[in-house]
């Protein structure tokens, strides 16, 4: 399994590996249940996010950033708040992105100009203390998953740990599970930060 | 506190030594000589609106209490204990009529005064609570909300520290406002970098390249580009205001008037905006939101007014440096106009922007850089042959010029060198004072 996050080889030449999803690594596929004549089943269940769930943050950790972006819905929001309760229509945050945000945001990484992610940061991220609910049938069911984590970033020889909890909001979209939701509260989100440019 | 080094020799007109954002006995003769006697910003008066409120604050490594006492008075009283020093606040901000201090149980007023000691038969006679509050900043200073402080109970007035270009770009920041006002209180990111404090400087030549990815963004969506405002050929401007203040100004860059009438009427708050603007400033309502734009001012040393955002500066050490940043609301207009001003400002800024953590990151890099030290000079001459020195003393130059990095460091080089008993020195005896060597 070639899960390689982007390094600064990478950087230098403009050459991003890209990993087929289901290919040479079993993520990205698989997250819908099939019934036995390969039609998607419309509906969520704890099997199918919790795959959602591990697969996002493998994409995240390894700055695979256009299967990271096609895991979000059209109504996307990408939220790290200053604070548990800060209300965005009075406080700003540190991400409050709606989905062409987020295009930009990606864009912007994968642009060779993102100075504070050249080198790229190196990260692994563990997801624990799952909780989830699911409300409505169908096309129109909404699952909120949430999950706590430790993420050990590094980058220029710093290595900084983060934590906190991510809180997922995952939808149906032309049948296939998508985040429309991911709001992360950071244990630290009111002490001082250094560079937080790669994807939480 | 004295050290051995010549500040003449290691600031020049044209260049500057590596010692000055690398050296930590030059860090903590900052601290002494410009954070803990010259004026400093503190944080603004909204912060603490109603009587009790109070925010903690650092001026250096000295924690500060901004406190709003029962009599309505804004006061800077320092985070310590007149017993044995404990830090009697704990909270970063909140709502309290007194400070009590946790390890004797000395208890003190919102406005500093000492009220209970307990078992007070043990000191003598002469022991006066009166004469034990909270100690206060010697010297405060409020312009129109911002809150100046200074340690040093003697120096430069306040009225000549903000000096009249500086008063008016903070009246212009404030004229976006039907009444005249803003408030601070929508939340503070905290950012640090590895890097010197003096970094965080007012640099019109860099945009372009290390916004470079903003730029594309930009273009890409068919607005103009950085380079519109940001190149040799902008007509914007950098300005040395005098006492360290400096600007880039770029309100020769800005669309006709119409487009913003245009902009506002698009929608039904941003009438009802114009409108509550237009009933305070007539015609110039107009121009009184767009004058308010980007001021772009850097107050020396620590405070900066940036798009929407107030940023303060917090030297930690010689290589680390804390930003405070505050982004802030309009008072008297409606609330899509503010969530406007503060999802503009998270485009750009804080430790996730598309534009703050490259400049983090640059500094970060020239806190590398600087470490190699064969040859230690950073060269800021750029302009120095074309720029304009207007009668009020004020001096501009091109956009990407280096007149700001002048500015600014022949300001530490004067308040570095000030004498303590002389904070008033007369600035032509600069140039008399005798060169020393710099140890190596």
């Amino acid at each position: 399994m070639d899960v390689r996050p982007r390094t600064d080889a990478d950087s230098v030449t403009g050459v991003i590996e890209v990993i087929e999803p289901g290919k040479e690594m079993d993520l990205g596929t698989d997250m819908v249940e099939k019934s036995a004549d390969g039609a998607i089943a419309n509906r969520l269940d704890w099997a199918g996010l919790e795959k959602f769930v591990r697969t996002e943050a493998a994409y995240a950790d390894a700055n695979r950033y256009d299967e990271w972006l096609a895991l979000w819905s059209a109504d996307a929001r990408y939220w790290v708040p200053l604070s548990d309760d800060a209300d965005p229509k009075t406080h700003h945050n540190m991400i409050y992105d709606d989905r062409s945000k987020l295009e930009d945001r990606i864009h912007r990484l994968k642009s060779s100009h993102a100075h504070s992610q050249t080198p790229p940061s190196r990260m692994v991220r563990l997801l624990s203390n799952f909780r989830h609910s699911i409300e409505g049938d169908g096309e129109q069911s909404v699952a909120d998953v949430e999950a706590n984590f430790m993420l050990i970033e590094i980058r220029n020889g710093r290595q900084t740990l983060y934590g906190g909890t991510f809180c997922y909001r995952i939808g149906l979209e032309g049948g296939e599970l998508k985040m429309r939701q991911k709001k992360v509260l950071l244990v630290q989100n009111s002490s001082v930060l250094g560079n937080l440019t790669f994807i939480l | 506190m004295t050290n051995e080094f010549d500040y003449y020799d290691l600031v020049r007109d044209d260049r500057l030594h590596s010692w000055v954002y690398t050296h930590p006995v030059i860090f903590e003769d900052e601290l002494q000589r410009i954070f803990y006697r010259w004026w400093v910003f503190i944080g603004h008066a909204s912060e603490v609106p109603e009587p009790g409120d109070y925010a903690l604050k650092m001026i250096g490594r000295q924690s500060i209490i901004m406190v709003r006492g029962d009599d309505g008075a804004l006061r800077l009283l320092l985070n310590r204990c007149r017993h044995r020093a404990n830090a009697v606040c704990q909270s970063e901000s909140g709502n309290s009529n007194f400070f009590r201090c946790a390890y004797h149980g000395w208890t003190y007023r919102n406005t500093g005064q000492l009220t209970g000691v307990p078992f007070p038969q043990g000191y003598a006679d002469d022991f006066s609570k009166d004469q034990m509050g909270l100690t206060a900043v010697p010297r405060v200073g409020e312009y129109r909300g911002f809150v100046f402080g200074s340690l040093s109970p003697v120096g430069i007035a306040f009225d000549e520290f903000l000096n009249d270009r500086t008063r008016r770009i903070i009246d212009n920041f404030l004229n976006a406002s039907p009444v005249g006002d803003i408030d601070a209180r929508a939340g503070v990111s905290k950012h640090e970098y590895h890097g010197n404090w003096k970094f965080v400087g007012m640099d019109g030549y860099h945009p372009a390249f290390t916004h470079a990815a903003v730029d594309e963004l930009m273009r890409q969506r068919g607005d103009e580009g950085l380079r519109h405002t940001w190149s040799e050929k902008s007509t914007a401007r950098t300005w040395d205001f005098g006492n360290g203040h400096t600007r880039l100004d770029q309100s020769s860059n800005k669309p006709p008037l119409d487009e913003v009438s245009k902009r506002l009427s698009a929608t039904s708050a941003g009438k009802d905006y114009l409108a509550a603007m237009r009933a305070e400033y007539g015609d110039d309502a107009e121009s009184a939101v767009q004058g308010a734009e980007d001021p772009h001012i850097g107050i020396w040393p620590n405070l900066q007014i940036i798009g929407v955002q107030i940023r303060v500066i917090h030297p930690v050490a010689a290589d680390r440096t804390v930003v405070h940043t505050y982004p802030t609301l309009l008072r008297g207009v409606p609330e899509e106009i503010n969530r406007e001003r503060l999802r503009r400002h998270e485009f750009f800024y804080g430790p996730a922007g598309f534009g703050t953590p490259d400049d983090y990151e640059m500094f970060e890099r020239n806190q590398i850089g600087l470490n190699c030290e064969v040859d230690p000079w950073l060269i800021v001459s750029r302009g120095q042959e074309r720029e304009v020195r207007h009668e009020d003393g004020s001096i501009s130059g091109n956009i990407t010029d280096e007149v700001p990095q002048r500015a600014q460091m022949k300001q530490w080089r004067y308040v570095m060198t000030l004498e303590d008993d002389a904070n008033d020195l007369p600035r032509e005896a600069e140039a008399a004072r005798p060169v020393r060597k710099n140890p190596r």
